[in-house]
C-alpha cells in the first residue's frame, strides 16, 4: 500500500519518531510532504516515498495563546512552518515558547521524537 | 451561457440567536422569496450552504427546509466548502441556471455555533484547514492567518497598526448595518490593546463566531420575460478556484492563489477590469485577510493595501469602498451563510436599499468568499440593470 502513495498515517507515524517522510516523483523528481498519490508537477502516478532531513529553518510562525483541543494546557507555544534542508516545507510546533521575541524567522529547528501531540520541533543553535 | 439575474435576497440579523440553523435559513429564504416577487413553487431546485450542521445534531438540512417552505418535492443538497460554502453554493446554482437546466433556484446559507463553548468552536474551526499538518500540531484557525500575517509583515513591512485600521474601518461601516453582529465603534488603540489570540492577531483583528442565515433567488432571462418580472441586478461574472488547502505547500504565504484565479475568471467573464468596480465585499475573517484579498483581487499592488486602508481609500466614501456591510469583522461570520450574505449586501447596494451605508451610485459590485486559508475561493460580479 504505502509505496503507492503517501498516506496520513505514514506521515503521523514517522514524525512521532522524529522522522520525516516525503514523496519524490519518479519522472520529474518533484518532492513534497503531503498526502499524495499523483505528482503535482507532471501528473505521474509513481512516487517514491523516502526519509529526508528533519532539520530546517522557520519560515513563519505564530504564538498560540488560545488553542484548540488537545493543546489547551500547552499555551503559550509556537506553531511554525519550516523549510527543511531539502527545500520543502512542513509544519509543527515548539512547546514552551511564550513570546514572539523567543523565536525569529530563519531560526534553525529540528523535528524531535514526540513527547507531546503533533509534530514537535526544538530550536537548534547555529 | 444564458444571462442570469439576482432577483431576491434577504438575510437574518447576525449574532447570537436562540433559533436553530434550520429556523434561520427558513426565515431568510421566506424573505428572499418575498423580495423576489416569485411564488415558492416557481423554485425548481435549491442549494443549502452549511458547514457545522452536525454541531446541532442535524444533517440533511435541505429537504427539511424545502418542506418548511411548502415545496417538499424541490430537490436540494448541502454544499460544504468551509467558510466558502455560501459562495460555492451560489456558483453551483449559477451554473445550473446559466446552462439552462433550471430557470429558478434558491441558494441559502445558514450556521448556528453560539451554543458551542469557545474551546469546541475553536476546535471545529481548526477542522477547515489541513488538520494533519495544522490543527494536529496545535494551530488554531486564527493561528493559520497569524502565520500568514507574520509572513506579510516580514515581506512588505505591514504593521499591526495598519491591520488594526481594517478593523476600525469595518466597525465604522457595521454601525450603519442594523443586522450586524458587532455594532460598535472601535479605535486602533482598542485593537492593539485587545487580548492576543495568535500573535500578531488579536481579539479585534478577528471576526466573531456568529449565528445567522442568508438567502438569494436567481432566475433565467427567459423566466423573467415570461413572468414580466423587473430586472434589477444581473450576474456578470462567476469565478471559482481551488488552491492548496495546506499552508506549508505554498511558496508564497502572503497571497492566496485561489483568489487570484477565481477573480481573473470572474473579471474575464464580466468583461470588466478591477477599476470598474464601485465596491466589494471581501472575505475579512481576520484583518490580514482583507489586506491579502485586496492585493490578490488586484485592487492594490502587493504591499500597498494596508497603506490604502490607513489613508481612508477603502472607506464607504473612499475611492473603492471595501466591506460597506461591515464585513465578517463587524457584520459577523455565520460560516455557511457568509458567502450568501455578501451577495445580499450587493443586492441591497445595487438596488439602493443600503440605508446609511449606501455606496454612492453603486453600479458594479463584487463578492469574494474564501474557504479556510484559501483551499476554496468564489468570486462573483454583479451589475445594476
Amino acid at each position: 500500500m504505502s509505496d503507492e502513495a503517501l498516506f496520513v498515517n505514514d506521515i503521523i507515524e514517522a514524525t512521532r519518531d522524529g522522522i520525516i517522510k516525503a514523496y519524490q516523483c519518479t519522472e520529474c523528481n518533484e518532492m513534497g510532504i503531503s498526502v499524495q498519490a499523483l505528482c503535482k508537477q507532471c501528473g505521474n502516478n509513481k512516487l517514491n516515498i523516502k526519509e529526508i532531513s528533519n532539520v530546517g529553518k522557520v519560515v513563519t510562525y505564530t504564538i498560540q495563546t488560545v488553542a484548540p483541543d488537545p493543546f489547551v494546557n500547552e499555551v503559550p507555544y509556537a506553531w511554525i512552518i519550516v523549510e527543511l534542508e531539502d527545500k520543502i516545507r512542513i509544519t509543527g510546533w515548539i512547546p514552551f515558547i511564550s513570546s514572539k521575541e523567543q523565536l525569529s524567522i530563519g531560526q534553525k529547528v529540528k523535528l524531535v521524537k514526540s513527547y507531546k501531540p503533533g509534530m514537535v520541533f526544538e530550536k537548534l543553535s547555529e | 451561457m444564458n444571462k442570469v439575474f439576482l432577483i431576491g435576497a434577504a438575510g437574518t440579523a447576525y449574532g447570537k440567536s436562540n433559533l436553530t440553523a434550520r429556523d434561520l435559513s427558513m426565515l431568510a429564504s421566506k424573505h428572499a422569496i418575498e423580495s423576489s416577487g416569485i411564488k415558492p413553487h416557481d423554485i425548481q431546485a435549491a442549494f443549502v450552504a452549511n458547514a457545522f450542521g452536525m454541531a446541532e445534531k442535524q444533517g440533511h438540512l435541505g429537504p427539511l427546509l424545502m418542506s418548511s417552505l411548502g415545496i417538499p418535492h424541490v430537490p436540494s443538497s448541502t454544499i460544504e466548502a468551509a467558510c466558502c460554502s455560501g459562495g460555492s453554493a451560489f456558483r453551483e446554482a449559477y451554473v445550473n441556471v446559466a446552462s439552462g437546466f433550471y430557470d429558478v433556484m434558491l441558494v441559502t446559507g445558514t450556521e448556528k455555533v453560539s451554543h458551542l463553548d469557545t474551546l469546541t468552536a475553536t476546535t471545529y474551526f481548526a477542522y477547515g484547514g489541513d488538520y494533519l499538518f495544522e490543527g494536529n500540531s496545535g494551530a488554531s484557525f486564527p493561528g493559520l492567518y497569524a502565520a500568514m500575517a507574520r509572513a506579510h509583515m516580514h515581506e512588505y513591512g505591514t504593521t499591526e497598526e495598519e491591520l488594526a485600521a481594517v478593523a476600525v474601518k469595518n466597525h465604522n461601516n457595521g454601525i450603519f448595518n442594523e443586522k450586524a453582529h458587532l455594532q460598535k465603534k472601535i479605535t486602533v488603540d482598542d485593537v492593539l490593546k485587545s487580548p492576543v489570540v495568535a500573535d500578531p492577531l488579536k481579539f479585534f483583528d478577528s471576526c466573531p463566531f456568529s449565528d445567522g442565515a442568508a438567502a438569494t433567488i436567481i432566475a433565467s432571462e427567459e423566466f423573467m420575460n415570461k413572468n414580466g418580472l423587473e430586472k434589477k441586478v444581473s450576474i456578470k461574472g462567476s469565478g471559482r478556484s481551488g488552491g492548496s488547502g495546506s499552508l506549508h505547500t505554498r511558496d508564497d504565504l502572503s497571497s492566496l492563489e485561489s483568489t487570484i484565479k477565481a477573480s481573473r475568471e470572474a473579471f474575464g467573464q464580466a468583461g470588466i477590469s478591477v477599476k470598474d468596480l464601485d465596491f466589494a465585499e471581501v472575505h475579512d475573517c481576520f484583518t490580514i485577510a482583507e489586506i491579502i484579498a485586496m492585493e490578490d483581487l488586484g485592487i492594490f499592488e502587493k504591499g500597498q493595501a494596508s497603506k490604502a486602508v490607513v489613508e481612508g481609500r477603502t472607506a464607504i466614501n473612499g475611492e473603492i469602498p471595501i466591506n460597506p456591510s461591515g464585513g465578517l469583522k463587524s457584520k459577523g461570520h455565520p460560516v455557511g451563510a457568509t458567502g450568501v450574505g455578501q451577495i445580499v449586501e450587493v443586492f441591497d447596494q445595487l438596488t439602493g436599499n443600503a440605508g446609511k451605508r449606501q455606496v454612492n451610485d453603486a453600479r458594479i459590485g463584487l463578492t469574494h468568499n474564501v474557504g479556510a486559508t484559501g483551499g476554496s475561493c468564489a468570486v462573483h460580479i454583479f451589475e445594476r440593470e
